[in-house]
C-alpha cells in the first residue's frame, strides 16, 4: 500500500484532531478516478475525493447521481470499471465486501427476518472468517443493545418492532464490529418526519462518541447541514462541489449547488459577461476577485434571506428591481414572500416575521427590491 | 453453478433433441443418422389408429380447453362476490382437483363413471323397458372430456383469479361512479381486463389435457387418446415412427404454451 | 362489488364440475373399496374393511413406492437448488425470464413423450451403444432402478426448479448484501440465510414431489419394465388386468391417506421453519 501525497497532505493540514495522522490510516477513505459504468450507462464518472478519518461525511444530489452507486462501491457491493479506492490507505478495489473493515445501514436495514434482535446483531461476530468467542459476542452484543435503549427487546422478532428500533438494531448490528468506516444509505428514510430529528441528534452524538468515519447518503439537504463536517454534493454521477457546510451555503461553486442546497434566486445572464463587471437587468456587479480567473460569468444570483422589499423608491437599477407579490406564505418566525419580477422573472423572499411586523405585504403589492453587491454570487458553471 | 445450471439444461434438452434428430433419419434402423428425410412422419400419419387418436385427442382437449376456460372464468369471477368460507372450500377443493394423483383421478372416475352408467341404463331399462339399454352409454371422448375439466378449470381459475387480485377496486368504483351498474361494470371493466389471462388459461389447458395420460389411459375405453397410444406402442419397442409422433406431440404442446405464456406476459405487462 | 345472488349463479357450474369429476369419483372410490369383488370382476355391494387388511400384501409396493419417491424428490430438490438459486439471483432482467421460461417448458410438454426420449435414449441403441463403442464394456439401464430414477429426475425437475426459483426470489438481495458486510462469504451466506429464509419453500417442494412421484406409474412402466413396481402399477394391475375393483380402490384410498398425511405434515414443518413471519 502507498498513500498518495496529496493523501497525506490533506491529513497534515487539517486542523483540530490530534491523533489525525494515525486515523487517517485506520479509517479515511479515498476515490481516485472512479468510473462505474453499467452496460452503458455511466453510473458514477470520474470520482476523486478524501475521507478524513473520524468525520461525518453526508453525499446529496438529486435521485439517481449515483449516491447509492458511490456507497457500494465503498462497500464493496460494485467493483469500479475504472479507477481505484482505498480505505485507511490499502487499496481495496478487489476486495469483497466480506474482506473489507467497513460496515453498512441498508436503506431497508436488511435485519435478518429469522433472526432475532441478538442474533442480529451478533451476527457479523460469529461469521466464520471474524469469528469472537461466545463470551465475548455475548458480551459486546449486550453493551451494544443497552447503548441503542433496545434492553429488554433481546428475543424479539425484529418484525415486531418499530421503524425507529429497526433502525437502532441496523445501526447496533453495524457498529458492533467496530468497523474502520459507517456506511449509512438514507438512514432515516423509512422514518416519519418527527422521529427523524430525534435520531439525527442520537447519530450525530453516536457518531462524536465512536469516532468512526461515517459516510451517509441523504436526498434531504437539511439532514446533510445540520450534521456532517463535509458534504460531497453529486449530479449525473460527477462531483459538483465538496465542503463544509457553510463552504456549500455561502459559497457555491456551480448553478447547481446553489440551487440544491438551500434556496436560491437565480438570474441567467443572456451572455456570458467576460470583462470584469456583470451587468444584471441594469445593474452593474464587479466580478469578484476569487471569480476572475474561472472564465465567462454565466449567471448570478442571492439567498431569498438577502432580497429586502421596500414601499419606498427604487435604488440602483431603477424600475427593473420592482416586482408583484404573487405568494405570501407565514412559517411561524418567518415569512416567505414570492414575487413576479418583469426582468427577472420569479423571485424568492425571506425575513423575520418580526421585522416585517410594521409592514404588511399583501398579494398584488408592487414593491421595490434591494440587494447588496456582496450578496450576489457569480457563476462560471 | 453456472456450469451446473448449462449441465441441468442439456439434461432437459438433449433427450429431446435426440428424439427430434432421429425424426428425421433417413436410416431405416435407427443405429446411425444417415441424411434427412420426412419418411417417418409421412408412414406414421399414414397409420389410420394413429391418426383416430391425434383426431381424438385434438377433439378431446378444445372440448376441455372451451369447457374449463367458460367454467373457470365464471368461478373466478364468482369467487369475488361469495363469503370467505365459500372461497376457501371452492378453491381448497380446485386445488385438490390439481393436487390429487393423475392414477386416483382416473381409477375414481372409472369406477364413478361406471356406476353411474349402469344406474342410468338399469333406470332406462326398467322405465322404458327397453332391452338394449346395457348400451346407452360407455366410455369415450366424453368421459376424458368431463375428467380433464376438473384440472384444467382448477388451472383456469387459478390463472384468472390471479390476474383479478390485480384489479384495483377503484376502477370498479370509478365505473360506478360514472353511471354503470354492477353488471355493466362486471361487462365492460372486469371481462376485458381478465381476457388475456382467460385466453391463456384455454390455451395450457389445451396443452395439459393434449398430453394428459394417465387419466385417458383410465377413461378413454376404445378410443384411445394420442398419449395412450404412443404408451401401448412404446411398450412394443422404440420405432422411428415413434419418434416422429413424439417430435409432433412436443411440437404442438411447445407451440401452445409459448403463445400461451406470451398472453400471460401481455396481462401481467399492462397490470 | 358483485351481488351475491350473481356471484351463486356464476359459481353453479363450478360446483356441478366438482360434484361430477372429483367429489363423486372419490365418494364412490370410497364405498368401492368397502365392497367385495363380484365373481366375474368389477365389484359387489359390501362392507368390509376386509381389503384394506389385503392392502397390506402390497405393502413391497408401497415400501418401494415411499423409498424411490422419497430419494427421487430429494435428488430433485439438489439438483434443482443451484439452478434456482442461479436464475434468481444470479440473473437480471430479461435474461433471467427467459431462462426461467425455458426450464419450465418442458413441464408443458407431453409426459409420454418426453419419457420416451429416455426410452430412446437409455435404450438398446441409445446410451450403452454410445459406451460400448467408446470401449467402456457393455451396460444395459432400461429396467433398472437407475433408469427410472433418471426419468423421475427428469420429469419433475422444472417444477422444482420452478417451484425453488419462487422460495430464492422471495429472499431480497439486501440480506444477502448485509450478510457479505457483515463478515460472510457466499457460502457461509447461502446456509445461514438463504437456507433457513427458503425452508418453508423446499418443505412444500419437497412433499409436493414426494406426493406427485409416488402416484407416478408411467415412468417405472416404460422405464422400469414393469419390474420396478410402484403403487401406481399395482392399482393399474388390480383395475384392469384381475378387475378386483374394490382392492384396487382400496390401495388407491390408501395412497391418497399417505398423500394427506405427507402434506398434512408438510403444512406443520413449514409453519414450524416460517420463522420469518410470512406464510408459506
Ligand atoms: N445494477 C445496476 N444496473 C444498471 N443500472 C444501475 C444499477 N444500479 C444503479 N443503476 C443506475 O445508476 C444510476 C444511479 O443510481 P443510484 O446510485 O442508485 O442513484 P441514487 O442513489 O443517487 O438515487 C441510476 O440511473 C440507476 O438506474
Ligand atoms: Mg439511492
Amino acid at each position: 500500500m502507498r498513500l498518495a501525497p496529496e493523501a497525506e497532505g490533506g491529513g497534515a493540514n487539517a486542523p483540530d484532531d490530534r491523533t489525525k495522522g494515525q486515523r487517517m490510516n485506520d479509517g479515511g477513505g479515498t476515490f481516485r478516478g472512479v468510473t462505474k459504468k453499467f452496460g452503458s450507462f455511466t453510473a458514477v464518472n470520474d470520482l476523486s475525493f478524501e475521507i478524513e478519518a473520524g468525520s461525518f461525511v453526508s453525499i446529496v444530489g438529486p435521485s439517481g447521481c449515483g449516491k447509492t452507486t458511490t456507497l457500494r462501491l465503498i462497500a464493496g457491493f460494485e467493483f469500479p470499471t475504472v479507477g481505484s479506492v482505498f480505505i485507511g490507505g490499502s487499496p481495496v478495489e478487489r476486495m469483497e465486501a466480506y474482506e473489507r473493515p467497513i460496515n453498512m445501514v441498508f436503506q431497508s436495514y436488511a435485519l435478518f427476518p429469522h433472526l432475532d434482535v441478538f442474533d442480529n446483531i451478533a451476527y457479523g461476530l460469529r461469521s466464520r472468517r471474524n469469528r469472537r468467542p461466545a463470551a465475548e459476542v455475548k458480551a459486546r452484543v449486550n453493551e451494544i443493545i443497552g447503548k441503542m435503549q433496545l434492553s429488554g427487546k433481546e428475543h424479539n422478532r425484529v418484525w415486531e418492532l418499530s421503524g425507529g428500533q429497526q433502525q437502532r438494531v441496523a445501526l447496533a448490528r453495524a457498529i458492533v464490529n467496530n468497523p474502520k468506516i459507517l456506511i449509512l444509505d438514507e438512514p432515516m428514510a423509512a422514518l416519519d418526519k418527527k422521529l427523524r430529528r430525534d435520531v439525527q441528534f442520537e447519530l450525530q452524538s453516536l457518531q462524536r462518541e465512536l469516532g468512526i468515519t461515517f459516510i451517509m447518503v441523504t436526498h434531504d439537504q437539511h439532514e446533510a447541514l445540520s450534521l456532517s463536517d463535509r458534504i460531497i454534493v453529486m449530479n449525473r454521477g460527477r462531483i459538483e462541489q465538496i465542503g463544509s457546510p457553510d463552504e456549500l451555503y455561502n459559497r457555491p461553486a456551480s448553478r447547481f449547488v446553489a440551487s440544491f442546497i438551500g434556496d436560491f434566486n437565480l438570474l441567467e445572464l443572456e451572455k456570458p459577461a467576460a470583462g470584469g463587471t456583470v451587468d444584471v437587468a441594469g445593474r452593474v456587479l464587479a466580478v469578484p476577485q476569487e471569480r476572475a480567473g474561472e472564465g465567462a460569468t454565466i449567471a448570478v444570483g442571492f439567498r431569498p434571506d438577502a432580497l429586502k422589499l421596500s414601499a419606498a423608491a427604487p435604488g440602483a437599477g431603477g424600475e427593473a428591481w420592482r416586482a408583484t407579490i404573487t405568494n405570501v406564505i407565514y412559517l411561524g418566525d418567518k415569512v416567505e414572500i414570492k414575487l413576479d419580477c418583469p426582468s427577472s422573472g420569479t423571485l424568492l423572499a425571506r425575513a423575520d416575521v418580526a421585522r416585517l411586523a410594521e409592514r404588511r405585504f399583501r398579494v398584488g403589492d408592487t414593491v421595490h427590491l434591494t440587494v447588496e453587491d456582496s450578496d450576489f454570487h457569480h457563476f462560471t458553471k | 453453478m453456472r456450469a451446473f445450471s448449462l449441465f441441468i439444461f442439456l439434461f432437459l434438452y438433449l433427450p429431446v433433441a435426440v428424439i427430434v434428430v432421429f425424426s428425421f433419419n433417413a436410416a431405416p434402423n435407427m443405429s446411425a443418422f444417415t441424411g434427412l428425410s420426412l419418411r417417418w412422419y409421412a408412414k406414421a400419419f399414414s397409420n389410420p389408429l394413429a391418426i383416430a387418436a391425434l383426431t381424438n385427442s385434438i377433439v378431446i382437449a378444445l372440448c376441455s380447453a372451451v369447457v374449463s376456460t367458460a367454467i373457470g372464468s365464471a368461478v373466478a369471477i364468482g369467487l369475488m362476490g361469495t363469503s370467505r368460507t365459500t372461497r376457501i372450500v371452492v378453491q381448497s377443493l380446485m386445488m385438490l382437483g390439481l393436487a390429487v394423483p393423475g392414477i386416483v383421478i382416473g381409477l375414481a372416475s372409472l369406477v364413478f363413471f361406471s356406476a353411474a352408467f349402469s344406474g342410468a341404463e338399469q333406470a332406462v331399462a326398467m322405465l322404458a323397458g327397453w332391452e338394449q339399454a346395457a348400451k346407452l352409454f360407455s366410455f369415450g371422448r366424453p368421459t376424458v372430456i368431463a375428467a380433464h375439466s376438473l384440472f384444467c378449470t382448477a388451472l383456469v381459475v387459478e390463472v384468472i383469479s390471479l390476474r383479478l387480485r390485480q384489479l384495483n377496486p377503484s376502477w370498479l368504483e370509478a365505473s360506478n361512479d360514472l353511471y354503470a351498474g354492477r353488471g355493466e361494470t362486471l361487462w365492460r371493466v372486469v371481462v376485458p381486463f381478465i381476457v388475456p389471462a382467460m385466453v391463456a388459461g384455454g390455451l395450457l389447458s389445451f396443452v395439459l389435457s393434449f398430453d394428459e395420460f394417465i387419466i385417458a389411459f383410465f377413461v378413454s375405453g376404445t378410443k384411445p387418446t394420442l398419449p395412450v397410444y404412443m404408451f401401448a406402442s412404446v411398450k412394443r419397442g422404440a420405432t422411428p415412427e415413434l419418434n416422429a409422433i413424439a417430435t409432433s406431440m412436443l411440437t404442438i404442446s411447445i407451440l401452445v404454451s409459448v403463445v400461451a405464456f406470451s398472453f400471460l406476459r401481455r396481462g401481467q405487462a399492462r397490470a | 362489488m358483485l351481488q351475491p345472488r350473481m356471484a351463486r349463479l356464476l359459481l353453479l357450474p363450478g360446483y356441478a364440475l366438482l360434484a361430477l369429476t372429483l367429489i363423486g369419483p372419490l365418494i364412490t372410490t370410497l364405498v368401492i373399496s368397502l365392497g367385495r369383488r363380484a365373481p366375474s370382476g368389477g365389484y359387489e355391494t359390501a362392507l368390509s374393511i376386509e381389503n384394506f387388511a389385503s392392502v397390506l400384501s402390497r405393502s413391497t409396493a408401497f415400501l418401494n413406492t415411499v423409498q424411490l419417491s422419497a430419494f427421487g424428490a430429494a435428488i430433485c430438490i439438489l439438483a434443482a437448488i443451484p439452478v434456482a438459486f442461479f436464475i434468481a439471483k444470479h440473473l437480471k432482467g430479461s435474461v433471467r425470464y427467459t431462462v426461467l421460461f425455458l426450464v419450465v417448458l418442458p413441464f408443458f410438454t407431453s409426459f409420454v413423450a418426453r419419457t420416451y426420449a429416455w426410452y430412446f435414449a437409455l435404450g438398446g441403441r441409445g446410451l450403452p451403444a454410445v459406451l460400448e463403442w467408446i470401449g467402456l464394456g457393455r451396460f444395459r439401464f432400461l429396467n433398472t432402478d437407475f433408469a427410472v430414477a433418471i426419468g423421475i429426475i427428469y420429469a419433475y425437475l422444472p417444477i422444482a426448479i420452478l417451484m425453488l426459483f419462487v422460495a430464492f426470489d422471495r429472499i431480497g438481495d439486501d440480506l444477502l448484501e448485509a450478510s457479505n458486510d457483515l463478515g460472510r462469504g457466499k457460502v457461509e451466506t447461502f446456509f445461514s440465510v438463504v437456507i433457513p429464509l427458503a425452508m418453508p419453500g423446499l418443505i412444500s417442494t419437497y412433499s409436493l414431489l414426494f406426493i406427485l412421484l409416488s402416484g407416478e406409474y408411467l415412468i417405472p412402466m416404460l422405464l422400469g419394465g414393469g419390474k420396478v413396481y410402484f403403487i401406481g402399477n399395482a392399482i393399474v394391475d388390480l383395475f384392469l388386468q384381475s378387475r378386483n375393483w374394490p382392492l384396487g380402490s382400496a390401495v388407491a384410498i390408501s395412497l391418497m391417506s399417505m398423500m394427506i398425511v405427507v402434506a398434512f405434515l408438510s403444512q406443520i414443518f413449514q409453519r414450524m421453519a416460517n420463522r420469518d413471519g410470512r406464510i408459506g
